[in-house]
């Protein structure tokens, strides 16, 4: 993704290789953000933070613990997270609901639908689902490291996926979504 | 699990930027950020370190400090008491004292403290009114006491057996402690002597020299917490604050009507502030303060507003009769707009009266003290003036900053101080603080705690 020479000159605090890096990872970084943020004012506010973060602890780059894309993505994940708790947006509801596990909506069982009609559902999902509901399914992180990230126990992490799940299938009932899917079961 | 794959494909597909994300857009931002990271990374540093250094002393205190305060008598008090027994009574008793002291009886040990005392007084009354004594005893004395001037460790001393026979050339001030005060001090003290330091005579009939019996620095009675229970110290303190307001510093605005930067930069301020702190243990205090801050800002606004105005009997219409030609004028009200340019820079001042409860720690070494302390504190009164955005204007106020909603705004403070006595009562001391806001002073969404950071010196006195 960049090269190793860049990465050193990056160290050095080279103001040319802050801006090659910056323009081969901003692409990719800025689909990390996008779905976090939607007003553009927060997106372009989290891409500096990110990237202010990501030079200023350049030199803790491991290549040997990991890709430097997989290195900038955690950084990124981990600033959003920052952000949005900073602005007191990001309100999970912290109640742990003793749901019985047979009766948990599986994330199968979403699959009825189209990608992009859930790409687009979850533009409009609250903050609080939405961010685990990407922590857990694209970014792929487990219950127990979301946990750690916002603070809350990893059943809380399990059961706001859940609760995520069902806030889809209860948006998606509309007549001409029943028409295209059935109601989701 | 393919589907989820396409659905993570999908969402992290690239993009172009848009393009105000451009590297020429965005790196002043970026830059500006890796500056505020790095400062309070610095920030941090410079809590740490003291912090660091106030517990090694602590630390280093409670490994090595025995149960017993031990408290300096002023140098004025050391040099009181000469005696000439040949050190014989003095070690007996000194070696009575120890052994109570190993025992731990702090009750007899106080006792004789006041015995001494009592015969010291009346050894001063006695030696007033006597008449100076042969030469022979005291060279006689010297002498024998020299042999044991080699004793040069410092010892401990209560004299239960303090003669009554007030020895030539010896001059005895009543020097350690009043039996009166012994009762009433939150001190309670022994009497250490070096046996081993010779003067000069202070009477100036003196021949030879005397042996001085310095009163050194003792005080090994054992204090418990009681002692300082309700003690007080009442200081007063005043420095210089820096502060951050908090997020809400920059604002842009880019509406139809309205396109502006309007920005608030922190300037340094100072304050006042009267603190009580009451012991509650030897180590441990609860502080009272109240603090008078006075910030500044300087509140910018560069902008371009378009500002709608009613105007009445205007020409809003002109109706013409298409037989005869003839044109009529029709007047009404009628909208106009106009673009206002405006550039502004104003200083503002914000006045905070806080009340603070902080509990904390303290430890004495000799005239110094090291106090840490951290609690909440209560917004009592908030009063400025300036110059301020509220509802798409720029207001000027005087009072109430119009977007300081009316609840009381809490935070929580922490302090580090040194404390210096320069006299029994008196003391000088310096003072670092830290205060944040945990609630926001603004009534609107925006986020605003502000911080601050003040260096203060200060007096004070201890009751």
């Amino acid at each position: 993704m960049i090269a190793n020479s860049t990465i050193s000159q990056c160290v050095k605090g080279d103001q040319q290789a802050y801006s090659l890096l910056y323009c081969t990872c901003a692409p990719y970084i800025f689909t990390i953000i996008k779905n976090y943020f939607t007003p553009e004012d927060d997106r372009k506010d989290a891409m500096q933070e990110v990237f202010a973060q990501i030079f200023l602890s350049i030199q803790n780059f491991d290549e040997a613990k990991g890709s430097f894309k997989s290195w900038i993505s955690k950084i990124t994940v981990y600033q959003c997270i920052a952000i949005l708790r900073k602005k007191d947006k990001l309100q999970i509801s912290y109640h742990l609901e003793v749901v019985e596990e047979e009766n948990y909506d599986t994330l199968e069982s979403l699959e009825k639908l189209s990608v992009s009609d859930l790409e687009k559902m979850l533009v409009d999902m609250p903050l609080g689902y939405k961010t685990i509901f990407l922590l857990s399914v694209i970014d792929e992180y487990s219950h127990k490291e979301i946990g750690e990230l916002l603070g809350i126990s990893p059943e809380t992490s399990r059961s706001q996926l859940f609760r995520a799940i069902k806030w889809i299938k209860s948006n998606i009932i509309n007549d001409i979504n029943i028409m295209r899917y059935g109601i989701l079961q | 699990m393919a589907y989820y794959n396409k659905l993570r494909d999908n969402l992290r597909k690239e993009d172009d930027l848009p393009s105000d994300m451009s590297w020429e857009e965005m790196s002043d931002g970026i830059f500006q950020k890796m500056g505020k990271k790095e400062k309070k990374r610095r920030v941090i540093f410079w809590w740490f370190v003291p912090m660091l250094i106030v517990s090694g002393f602590v630390g280093y205190y409670l490994m090595t400090s025995t149960n017993e305060p031990n408290i300096e008598i002023p140098k004025d008090i050391k040099e009181n008491m000469v005696k000439e027994d040949n050190g014989q009574n003095i070690i007996a008793s000194e070696k009575a004292l120890i052994s109570d002291r190993q025992k731990g009886d702090d009750a007899v040990i106080l006792t004789k403290v006041m015995n001494i005392n009592a015969k010291a007084n009346q050894l001063i009354n006695q030696k007033e009114s006597s008449n100076e004594g042969s030469k022979g005893a005291k060279i006689a004395a010297q002498n024998e006491h020299n042999e044991d001037s080699n004793i040069s460790e410092s010892v401990t001393l209560i004299n239960s057996d303090l003669s009554n026979q007030v020895p030539e050339n010896t001059k005895i001030i009543d020097p350690l402690i009043n039996v009166s005060n012994i009762t009433n001090a939150k001190d309670m003290i022994k009497v250490e002597l070096i046996t081993s330091i010779i003067r000069p005579n202070i009477r100036s009939n003196s021949e030879t020299l005397l042996p001085v019996l310095e009163v050194k620095s003792i005080i090994p009675l054992q204090k418990d917490s009681k002692t300082y229970l309700g003690s007080m110290d009442i200081s007063l303190t005043s420095g210089v604050i820096f502060w951050k307001i908090g997020s809400s510093a920059n604002l842009k605005l880019n509406t139809e009507q309205h396109k502006a930067t309007i920005s608030e930069k922190e300037l340094p301020g100072y304050h006042i502030a009267l603190h009580n702190e009451v012991r509650m243990s030897k180590y441990f205090f609860l502080k009272t303060s109240l603090d008078y801050q006075k910030w500044y800002s300087e509140f910018y606004y560069s902008g371009t507003k378009i500002n709608s105005l009613e105007v009445d009997n205007v020409i809003v219409k002109v109706e013409e009769n298409l037989l005869s030609g003839e044109k009529s004028l029709i007047r009404g009200k009628a909208s106009i707009y106009e673009t206002v340019d405006r550039t502004l820079r104003h200083r503002n001042e914000q006045n905070s009266v806080l009340l603070s409860l902080s509990p904390g720690y303290q430890w004495e070494h000799n005239k110094w003290s090291f106090k840490t302390s951290a609690g909440l504190f209560f917004t009592l009164s908030k009063f400025g003036n300036g110059k301020t955005l509220w509802n798409d204007e720029i207001v000027a106020y005087d009072g109430v900053m119009p977007q300081y909603n009316d609840k009381m705004q809490i935070g929580y403070l922490s302090s580090l101080n040194v404390k210096y006595a320069i006299s029994n009562r008196y003391y000088v001391q310096s003072m670092i603080g830290y205060h944040k806001f945990i609630s926001n002073i603004n009534a609107e969404n925006t986020i605003s705690k502000p911080s601050i950071f003040n260096i203060s010196l200060g007096i004070g006195v201890q009751f």
